[in-house]
């Protein structure tokens, strides 16, 4: 996500007049009744005021015309502590003031009758989560003539800030169990140049002269004017997947799981998931290797395979803008896995969806490893009832990680100790693995 | 205590309870000055407390009124009009923008400029008629200007016969000519859709 978000709009103001000008005619014209008939001139000067602003409220009423709203949001560099996000409104419109409806978080936080104009008003918001979210919107109205004449309620212009996760440092990943390529930072399996040693060959054409051996030629070679060669290994490059499943967002506190209360649900699924795709992310392209992202919900974003800063920067901002997805869908897309490829698949395995989409690419011949992003739970303030099935539920998803790792696909819990550790335990696996591979 | 996530402020705001509390203070203010009878000064200041809580209920300007009309209890002098003048307007204005504003909005200074430049002048205009009035109706000078009550009756059926008519011609005005057309934006070239 860029430092600042912007957007605005333009609507047609439809002006319309309160009770208070016709309220304003009646306490005039009973006032001076009152005058005149109790023959009191001060009574009827005392109506006088009234029938001014009525007349004023009459004959200035409010011209036709646009209302330009602009909300703005950027990161508030100044505070001591990250994730707080501060806005602003401009609001421009042919009126006394306008009257804003604020909503942050997607809770309506106040109202406030400010001047036309830049600056109208400021919004400071902390964030508690990763990922999308909408920051803060407003509905405006204009109000003219101390409140004689109102517009109708413009639309709701809404801010959606895209969070950018925090990163984990990984120093080592698993990579793709076969190797393509001749560049990269990992040794490859076919003979090439930049690898460590591979293994003593007759010399062939298109060898270099510079290989051969000498000394192995010397006690080795059989036949006068055998030449033997040095071969090494190639270097190759890894392309790492990364396939987010967004079905579910399921926060540290277990109650809070079916509602969509993100100010009390701690830590989330897909705050981890974000933040595991992006360390995943750098770690890979800090390797040399190229990267490739999908959301697995139907119609999710997907980034082509790319290396390079630039192809982490797309995919961090993809990231940043992936949320739950809502779709009470149990169908995943299965996105094209290119060969060669180690797929990442991030998810809380609760519907067997995403584990089943691991399986087959295990079985297709990719090196797969499920994330289990489902943070921590807390059991506090749950049922009998609530407990019994939330231990039901964890269970199964034990049952669905034994049958992972039957299909030789590494699981490795993100929310639960150290990512880095299993990272490294399930990378020292595939070294064996590709060592054992004829 | 957990501090609160989300948080806003207006440049140079004020609770706008303030100007509810306001409404209140002056018309007591009114009531106290200018109504000599304590129990029109009970339904004047409880109108006005019923019509800060509850603004649609018109009760504020029905203080007003009462402010207004208390002073028959009393023999009229030049500073009484002057406070009633100047009160009575107050009440009128407080009571529109307790109308327009809600109680828990916070409101800028600056957006009451407007307001407050508008109640000057017709201060000014009001206070410099009942000058006038005053002058021309004492008992020194209003003997024999008892034309001007008929007059002054004319003159405000003319004026509410008058309003009446802006009022209509206002809401029937205002859809037609006063609002932009929402709908299709960019150029109309009248073209198949």
């Amino acid at each position: 996500m860029s430092d600042g978000v912007r957007t605005s709009i333009e609507a047609p103001l439809r002006w319309r007049r309160t009770p208070v000008t016709a309220v304003g005619l009646i306490g005039a014209v009973l006032l001076g009744a009152a005058g005149v008939a109790f023959s009191r001139p001060d009574l009827v000067a005392v109506g006088i005021p009234l029938a001014l602003a009525t007349a004023w409220a009459l004959a200035r009423r409010p011209a036709a015309g646009i209302l330009h709203l602009t909300v703005s949001a950027h990161r508030d560099v100044d505070a001591a502590q990250t994730g707080v996000v501060v806005g602003e409104m401009d609001a421009a419109l042919p009126a006394d003031w306008v009257q804003l409806a604020i909503d942050q978080g997607g809770l309506r936080t106040g109202l406030a009758d400010t001047a036309p104009g830049g600056g109208a008003l400021r919004t400071r918001s902390r964030l508690r989560h990763s990922g999308p979210s909408e920051i803060v919107a407003v509905t405006a109205r204009g109000v003219d003539q101390d409140g004689a004449w109102v517009t109708d309620p413009g639309p709701r212009t809404a801010l959606t800030w895209n969070g950018v996760p925090d990163t984990v440092p990984l120093q080592q990943l698993p990579v793709a169990l076969r190797l393509t390529g001749l560049h990269g930072g990992h040794e490859g399996a076919r003979p090439g140049q930049g690898g460590d040693f591979r293994d003593i060959h007759p010399f062939a054409p298109g060898d270099e002269l510079r290989r051969v051996d000498w000394r192995a030629t010397a006690r080795l070679a059989r036949r006068p004017g055998e030449l033997l060669v040095r071969r090494t290994h190639a270097l190759s490059d890894s392309t790492v997947v990364i396939a987010m499943d967004t079905a579910d967002d399921l926060g540290e506190a277990v109650v809070t799981w079916g509602t969509d209360d993100p100010e009390h649900s701690g830590v989330t699924s897909l705050d981890l998931a974000r933040q595991a795709a992006l360390s995943i992310a750098t770690s890979a392209v800090q390797a040399g290797d190229r990267i490739a992202y999908h959301v697995l919900a139907p119609g999710g974003r997907t980034v082509r395979a790319g290396a390079g800063a630039r192809q982490l920067a797309r995919v961090r901002d993809v990231i940043a803008a992936t949320g739950a997805h809502g779709a009470e869908v149990r169908y995943r897309r299965a996105p094209v896995i290119a060969h060669g490829s180690i797929v990442f698949v991030l998810s809380t395995f609760f519907d067997g969806a995403a584990a089943e989409l691991a399986t087959h690419w295990r079985a297709a011949g990719h090196a797969v490893v499920a994330v289990d992003v489902l943070p921590a739970p807390h059991a506090e303030r749950l049922a009998r009832e609530q407990l019994l099935a939330m231990r039901t539920l964890l269970a199964e998803r034990e049952d669905v990680f034994a049958e992972l790792r039957a299909a030789g696909v590494d699981v490795v819990p993100w929310g639960i100790g150290s990512p880095d550790t299993a990272l490294r335990v399930a990378s020292r696996g595939q070294r064996r693995l590709r060592a054992v591979r004829p | 205590m957990r501090r609160r996530p989300h948080t806003f402020r207006v440049p140079w705001g004020v609770p706008a309870v303030l100007l509810r509390v306001l409404l209140v203070a002056v018309t007591a203010a009114g009531a106290m000055l200018l109504v000599p009878v304590p129990l029109w000064r009970g339904v004047a200041i409880t109108a006005a407390v019923v019509g800060a809580v509850v603004p649609r209920s018109l009760a504020a300007w029905i203080g007003g009124a009462c402010v207004g009309l208390g002073m028959l209890f009393a023999d009229p002098q030049p500073a009484q009009t002057a406070i009633a003048v100047l009160v009575v307007h107050a009440i009128h204005v407080l009571a529109s923008l307790a109308w327009t504003v809600p109680a828990g909005s916070w409101i800028s200074l600056r957006a009451l400029l407007p307001t407050l430049r508008r109640f000057v002048v017709i201060q000014l205009v009001a206070q410099s008629l009942a000058f006038g009035i005053a002058m021309l109706t004492s008992p020194a000078q209003g003997r024999g200007m008892a034309w001007a009550a008929v007059a002054a009756a004319a003159v405000l059926v003319m004026g509410a016969g008058v309003g009446l008519f802006a009022l209509r011609r206002v809401d029937a005005d205002v859809a037609a000519v006063h609002s932009a057309r929402g709908g299709r934006s960019g150029a109309d070239v009248g073209g198949p859709a």
